[in-house]
């Protein structure tokens, strides 16, 4: 079993869904092969992009087997068990477990996790271990203190403390972050870390990534409206030494590259599920921009200011 | 409202920069173990030379690090990967160790040259920031120089990880000065364009050798006498004087040889008999650049100092320029010698 995800570009999904709000796994399929060759790996069933809250496990179950039906017996594939309770977690861990295996494919599957949302520090290196005990698969955390402050606004620590993560490390089968947060808490994450060599540390902030990047790469939902573009910024960014030979060109497309990226995410950004949804939908590569319950939707300035961007990028 | 500092997002941003760089290295230090003392003593080892290899900036910093080793007493010379496959790699020998820098350790003509490498017998040690590449794989050491996040955005440059791979061939370098036991001396000879170029500069009169420690001996002295002040004078020499201190001859241990072969009773013989007439000198205005040059050109380590009457004032060694002799090239000894 691999035990490491992917360095390098992680599509994060958002979940389409039909217009009775239902997910379209053919749509997902769809999303799924069309990132091929671009992504190192794939997120389904996100809480944040993918809506994955507002859906039931049998739903939730339903984005994870059509995300392993996509995306082949190699690719690696993300799939988020985070729910509101502990107990509601290990159930659906439990039931992911059990599609796994039914299914008998052979992409490496990884556990996204973010355990703040229904509990807070204290305890959490022991929790983590109850998880693993249940499956023989690798987890990757989530540190997400904006979206740990929607749910739970009253919680102390929003970020998880850098002497648990210490802690959690010890534990083989936590084997990477996505990390959303300031500089200076990234730098002392990765000296939490910094036992564990193939520790990966992901960006979850397309932004910071862009300034920053973190050399074990990005999780991505941007990648699904610029897959080429993201795909380019993030293989430079892991193989700068040796790649700007490739093209000699590389350097300039890497800039408008950038600015591309920027322009979209600057649209898309504050509602990034509705704003992912809303591109795909003007792209025409999704039938529908259905939001699951409880997702905010875009405005219909925002929504006029995304249709310009997209055709000012040459999008629509 | 306060007024905002006009270079607060500057100076901000450059102590991210730093930050990473810092971090990167700092990392490092933890991570560097057994691997790293057994590429030191691979290298303290080898019979051959240390080649470094790698491309684009790999290649750039590999450079650096050839020209730390240099100057730090391991023989160390640049291959590049493309070169190397239109012939230099006959450059490499089985004794020879590759130290291949790659980031990513997928490099195309690296990988390629390496395999061939593989073949030749010579071992390979892999600075890459990814110890599970085919690089890494293929190597018999690896130096892991990841490093957890770049500082540039979009990646268009190498920060964080060429400040590793640079800290990392120092790492290495000074490692192996400790391993030799390279000393200053040392570091002076192979820096002739420094100190010792400095040092060339002065005049011959400044650091010749005076007074006694100039090995020397009347005209019509015994070679029982000669050898007994050749041996105290150490320098495998003795200058022959006459009248009023004129310079007559030089006689040499390679004289000695030459008689030893051709007399049989060398001892009973004097030293004006067995000497060089006539040998090369210099006068004490000269450069000690032009008295090094003149002892290359006529394959001599040593210059006696004459005035313009002839008369022997002092002496020179090669070693005293090279700085491998027990006279240290420094003036303030020379003249404390008197």
């Amino acid at each position: 079993m691999i035990s490491h995800p992917p360095r390098g570009l992680i599509a994060s999904l958002i979940t389409p869904l039909d217009r009775r709000g239902r997910p379209d796994r053919d749509v997902l399929v769809r999303l799924v092969r069309r990132l091929e060759g671009l992504a190192a790996g794939l997120l389904v069933g996100s809480i944040r992009v993918g809506e994955a809250l507002a859906l039931t496990h049998d739903a939730r179950l339903d984005l994870l087997a059509a995300g392993l039906n996509g995306c082949g017996p190699d690719r690696p594939l993300l799939f988020e068990i985070t729910d509101r309770t502990a107990e509601d977690t290990a159930l659906l861990l439990r039931g992911a477990e059990k599609r796994v295996e039914a299914l008998r494919v052979g992409a490496p599957v990884f556990y996204l996790l973010t355990p703040l949302i229904y509990r807070g520090n204290r305890g959490l290196p022991a929790h983590l271990s109850e998880l693993a005990a249940t499956t023989r698969r690798h987890f990757v955390l989530s540190n997400h203190p904006d979206l740990v402050g929607r749910f739970r606004a009253r919680l102390r620590h929003k970020n998880i403390r850098t002497h648990v993560l210490k802690q959690v490390s010890r534990n083989e089968r936590v084997v990477g972050l996505e990390f959303d947060g300031d500089l200076d808490r990234a730098l002392n994450y990765q000296r939490a870390v910094k036992d564990r060599t193939n520790f990966r540390f992901y960006d979850g902030d397309e932004r910071n990534f862009i300034e920053r990047p973190s050399l074990s790469g990005l999780i991505s939902c941007g990648v699904s409206l610029l897959p080429q573009a993201w795909a380019d910024i993030v293989n430079m960014s892991l193989n700068v030494f040796d790649s700007r030979r490739l093209r000699p060109d590389l350097m300039g497309d890497i800039w408008e590259s950038g600015a591309r990226v920027r322009r979209l995410l600057d649209l898309y950004q504050d509602h990034p599920a509705a704003g992912i949804k809303a591109a795909l939908k003007m792209m025409g590569i999704i039938p529908d921009d259905v939001l699951a319950e409880g997702t905010p939707g875009l405005g219909d300035p925002a929504r006029q200011n995304l249709e310009a961007g997209l055709a000012e990028l040459g999008l629509v | 409202m306060s007024k905002k500092d006009p270079h607060s997002d500057v100076l901000r941003q450059a102590r991210e920069v730093l930050a990473i760089e810092a971090e990167g290295i700092l990392n490092l230090r933890e991570r560097i173990g057994r691997e790293f003392a057994e590429t030191v003593e691979l290298i303290y080892g080898s019979k051959g030379r240390v080649i470094v290899t790698g491309i684009g900036k790999s290649g750039i910093v590999g450079r650096k690090i050839v020209a730390t080793l240099n100057s730090t007493g391991t023989s160390s010379f640049f291959l590049h990967p493309v070169e190397a496959m239109h012939g230099d790699l006959g450059m490499v020998l089985r004794d020879d160790v590759i130290l291949a820098l790659s980031n990513s350790g997928e490099t195309p003509e690296l990988v390629a040259i390496l395999a061939i490498v593989q073949g030749l017998g010579a071992r390979i040690v892999a600075m890459t920031g990814d110890a599970g590449s085919t690089l890494g794989r293929m190597a018999d050491l690896v130096l892991d120089v990841g490093v957890a996040r770049e500082a540039c955005p979009l990646g268009l440059a190498p920060t964080a990880s060429t400040t590793a791979a640079l800290a990392m061939g120092d790492a290495l370098a000074v490692a192996l000065i400790n391993r030799r036991r390279f000393n200053p001396m040392d570091f002076r000879r192979l820096h002739p364009g420094g100190s010792l170029g400095e040092r060339l500069s002065v005049r011959v009169g400044e650091v010749m050798i005076v007074g006694g420690k100039v090995p020397r001996a009347e005209r019509g002295a015994s070679m029982s006498e000669a050898l007994e002040i050749m041996n105290r004078g150490n320098l495998g020499v003795l200058l022959v004087v006459g009248p009023r201190g004129r310079l007559e001859g030089i006689f040499t241990d390679g004289d000695l040889r030459r008689a030893l072969a051709g007399h049989e009773d060398v001892r009973s013989m004097t030293v004006d008999r067995m000497m060089t007439r006539d040998p090369i000198v210099i006068s004490r205005d000269r450069l000690a650049a032009e008295a090094l040059e003149i002892m290359q050109a006529h394959e001599v380590t040593v210059l006696p100092i004459t005035d313009p009457d002839g008369r022997l004032e002092g002496m020179i060694h090669l070693h005293d320029l090279l700085g491998k002799g027990k006279f240290r090239f420094d003036p303030a000894i020379h003249f404390n010698h008197d």
